[in-house]
């Protein structure tokens, strides 16, 4: 099944940066070696089929059913069954203590794989940076709990199978091994997510952490639960104890809908002012995603590069109360007092939508000038002025794509550099010109 | 469970005191059967861990906390019934009822600790008498534990729900002359479910604290993803609340741009609906019609609107806009996937039941339905409406206007749908002192539909190309 790994690296679409071509091959290096183990040193683990089947289902179930939120892909249930079958030592009159990591291993890659396949098949893409990533959080446990000696030149393996009397005490010890499985997942994912952001790793890592730390413990609990519970259960604790997880996974996905439905909403408000002839079309969708490379640029948080990419969006649509349109739209050809009365019918329907109030603010400040901050002390949210900047250069390229309209924009805003415009974001904007127009002269 | 117990604006009555007292009574008396049948709690560790997990999520104020209390309750009561007996949970339930908040009165207090430990009691006597162990230390393997553990814990559940929800409808019964048949069915199809639920949680609790020997830690374990759960409960509430106010957005963005508009959309989704409930439109479909309604003139926002004169025929120009706008809605809004259902209604809301409407000609049952039901409330709006060229009209001439039209321009059986809905609902027209409409044609006056009905148009072409510049 390695072998299908490798077969499915092609259909992904997305091209990773250096970190995800590493992680993916050192998933595919350890999938190979566990493989390579198993079949060398041959071990029965077929004698406790049905538990490594039950294990193998439930794995790739949960990739099947993996879904998105946050432009990032979750499976909980892969992870969760994945690290109780790293933490499993007996399964009722099955006895898996003599299981190595690499069978472990294999089977969870092929499972894996499996579940990943049957996406292909139905047309869907997989990105295989993220499946690594899972993976590699689950072969952390299982190489953590059931082959390296930490207590006293014993695996906890080891530990567990002997211990008698109460066992809260092994099962802080599963929860925090199937913790490390997960605090693997999220450095590895930070370091994947870094690439994308320019905040770095450092924030990237802050940043997965906010988002992921509460799914992360709730995985870790169930991981260790199913392999606790299965001592007297049997393999009748998987479907038993994954109820909760499941409960959460419908949440996770609920919550995930009706973002992206959100999302649409907010792109479709965005083109009102487009498809009313107030705006060129294009303005709202160029803005924006200029405004999100800026503001990377900036070394913005998530949180603030959202909020930038729907005040980026809606940052014009005031103009669907004028009674003209103004000349090609471009509110930096009108009057002060027009952009302000654009700016505050802006943030008037912007305050309505439910977004969050730093987004009406930012589109009400995106006419007032820089000099106001250094003048009167005035404060300008930093939204604000990335929006003034990026509108204005779309307004004086006009769409087009010569190189020359875009040095004669770049240089009217250096006209208005600290009186208009604030130099920081002009300097980011120039950073991001220039690596965009670099790769596509 | 004891959410629907007594409240501080209960009304004062002796049949509601009888009640209490009764309540009282039989909480001691089935504490005392507790203790007679099944002796001391089995396990004080487990009383004191379980009694304190629960106060704890009780008055905690943290929103998500909240809303897990409920349920951690539910799912920590029955446990407590299987591991501490009858007799530890009937204390249990007692003391943590009185820390909950909402309730302030002693009467309400009184009571619900009084139900708490009924229900505790009855659940864990109900454990054993169905042959449930006192002891589950020695039961063990798949087999065992679900014959012998999980289906007595299945039938206590069972018995704790019903006689929790025998006890609540007892009290509305009294207190609010409700019938108990109606309160006790209500709630065994709404916190049914959710019974079920806590029983299938509250079995792994029992499982993980005895059989698998984790003890008073299994509480982190089982609440822990039950937290997470609830916490994505709360983002997707408010990120659903935060979608319905982008609807009203774009209302807002409409009513920005014409002012004569403003309470337009809402007036007709409001009637819509009602219309909607009269002429039996599931409720699962009445959102998308309420959606319909409030959209149903987004398009304007992409039709550049021309000044005609009242009383005559608008230029070809003025009529292309005015034919266009309808399908000009459906391609703005037609990215946002949940208004699938919406996009007949918006499409066809000047569709005429004599086929004579546009933009494309459909008549009678051929139009949609939430299209018919738009254009009854729409020409309502309209007629009540005074323009600098005629009064408004009072709501019985505009009924009686909307009859005359009904079979030519309108559906007949939502006209008449719509004399039984203004029987119920006083309709309330736009407020004539805000603004007048101006000396122009409003396009929802129902005169310019006769008008534009006797003018031969070509259909599809004349509203694409008025689709706005940058289309």
């Amino acid at each position: 099944m390695p072998a299908a790994i490798a077969a499915l690296a092609s259909t992904s679409q997305r091209s990773w940066g250096t970190a995800g071509r590493m992680i993916v091959g050192g998933a595919l290096a350890v999938a190979l070696a566990a493989a390579g183990l198993t079949v060398l040193a041959p071990h029965p683990f077929l004698e406790s089929w049905i538990v490594v089947l039950a294990f193998a289902v439930l794995i790739g179930v949960g990739e099947y059913s993996r879904f998105r939120i946050d432009g990032r892909q979750l499976a909980p249930l892969t992870l969760a069954a994945g690290l109780a079958f790293a933490l499993t030592s007996t399964s009722w009159d099955v006895d898996l203590s003599g299981l190595t990591p690499s069978p472990v291993i294999m089977v969870t890659a092929g499972a894996m794989g499996c579940g990943a396949v049957l996406h292909v098949v139905r047309g869907r893409t997989i990105q295989l940076d993220e499946m690594a990533v899972r993976f590699l959080a689950i072969c952390v446990s299982a190489l953590l709990f059931r082959s390296i000696p930490i207590w006293e030149g014993r695996t906890l393996l080891q530990v567990e199978t002997g211990w008698v009397g109460s066992r809260w005490l092994i099962a802080i010890i599963m929860s925090a091994v199937a913790g490390a499985g997960l605090v693997t997942h999220l450095v590895l994912s930070a370091l994947v997510i870094s690439r994308r952001s320019a905040g770095g790793f450092g924030q990237a890592l802050l940043e997965e952490l906010k988002s992921g730390a509460g799914l992360g413990l709730a995985l870790s609990a169930t991981g260790a639960l199913i392999a606790l519970a299965e001592k007297p259960l049997g393999i009748l604790a998987l479907p038993l104890f994954l109820v909760p997880l499941v409960l959460t996974q419908f949440a996770f996905r609920q919550y995930a809908a009706i973002k992206r439905t959100y999302a649409q909403t907010v792109r479709v408000l965005s083109r009102l002012t487009e498809v009313g002839g107030f705006t060129r079309a294009g303005h709202s969708d160029r803005v924006c995603d200029l405004c999100v490379e800026v503001g990377r640029e900036l070394g913005l948080s998530v949180r603030d590069i959202r909020n930038l990419e729907n005040a980026a969006l809606l940052h014009d649509i005031g103009q669907v109360a004028l009674r003209a349109p103004i000349p090609a739209g471009a509110t930096l050809m009108a009057a002060p007092a027009d952009q302000r009365r654009i700016a505050a019918d802006s943030a008037l329907i912007v305050g309505k939508t439910g977004l969050p109030a730093e987004v009406a603010a930012a589109v009400e400040q995106q006419a007032t000038p820089f000099r106001v901050v250094r003048e009167r002390r005035q404060h300008v949210p930093m939204l604000s002025r990335i929006i003034k900047v990026v509108n204005a250069y779309d307004d004086l390229v006009g769409g087009s794509i010569t190189p020359r309209r875009r040095e004669a924009a770049v240089e009217r805003i250096h006209l208005g550099l600290g009186y208009e415009y604030d130099p920081r974001v002009v300097q980011a904007l120039v950073r991001v010109l220039a690596r965009r127009h670099a790769k596509t002269p | 469970m004891t959410a629907s117990g007594v409240s501080e604006s209960d009304r004062r009555g002796r049949g509601v005191n009888r009640v209490i007292l009764l309540t009282v009574l039989c909480a001691i008396g089935m504490t005392w059967a507790g203790w007679a049948y099944d002796g001391a709690p089995h396990d004080y560790v487990a009383l004191v861990v379980l009694t304190v997990l629960t106060i704890g999520t009780r008055v905690s104020r943290v929103r998500v906390v909240e809303r897990v209390a409920v349920a951690s309750s539910g799912i920590v009561s029955l446990a407590c019934c299987v591991l501490v007996g009858p007799l530890g949970s009937a204390l249990m339930m007692a003391t943590t009822i009185l820390f909950e908040r909402g309730t302030t009165t002693w009467r309400a207090r009184l009571f619900n600790a009084s139900m708490g430990s009924i229900v505790g009691a009855v659940g864990g006597l109900t454990f054993l008498l169905v042959g449930g162990p006192r002891d589950l230390t020695g039961v063990t393997g798949p087999g065992p534990l679900m014959w012998q553990v999980g289906l007595p814990f299945v039938l206590a559940n069972l018995v704790f729900s019903l006689v929790n929800f025998a006890v609540i409808a007892l009290i509305v019964r009294v207190d609010s002359g409700e019938s108990f048949r109606s309160v006790f069915s209500a709630m065994l199809t709404t916190s049914g479910l959710a019974q079920i639920g806590y029983g299938v949680i509250g079995l792994l609790f029992v499982f993980l604290w005895v059989p698998a020997n984790v003890g008073p830690f299994s509480a982190v374990l089982i609440l822990l993803p039950l937290f997470v759960a609830q916490w994505a409960f709360v983002q997707y509430a408010e990120e659903e609340r935060s979608h319905e106010r982008t609807l009203s957005a774009l209302v807002t963005a409409g009513e920005t741009r014409d002012p004569y508009a403003q309470g337009h959309s809402t007036r007709v989704a409001s009637l819509a609906v009602q219309l909607g409930e009269a002429l039996g439109v599931s409720p699962g479909q009445q959102d998308a019609l309420r959606y319909a309604a409030i959209l149903h003139d987004t398009g304007w926002l992409g039709v550049r609107a021309r000044a005609t004169e009242h009383g005559e025929l608008p230029d070809q120009a003025a009529q292309d806009s005015i034919r266009g706008h309808a399908e000009a809605g459906v391609a703005l809004l037609s990215e946002i996937s949940f208004l699938a259902d919406s996009f007949g209604g918006i499409r066809h809301h000047h569709e005429r039941w004599d086929g004579r409407g546009y933009p494309d000609g459909l008549a009678a049952e051929g139009i949609p339905l939430f299209a018919r039901i738009i254009a009854v409330a729409d020409a309502l709006d309209s007629l009540t409406r005074a323009t600098s060229a005629r009064e408004a009209l009072s709501t019985e001439e505009a009924l009686e206007d909307l009859r005359d039209r009904a079979g030519t321009h309108l559906d007949p059986s939502v006209v008449q749908a719509l004399s039984r809905v203004l029987e119920a609902h006083a309709w309330r027209p736009a407020d004539p002192d805000v603004e007048v409409w101006p000396p122009q044609w409003h396009h929802d006056d129902p005169t310019l539909s006769d008008l534009l009905a006797n003018v031969t148009a070509p259909r599809a072409p004349a509203a694409s190309s008025q689709r706005g510049g940058a289309a």
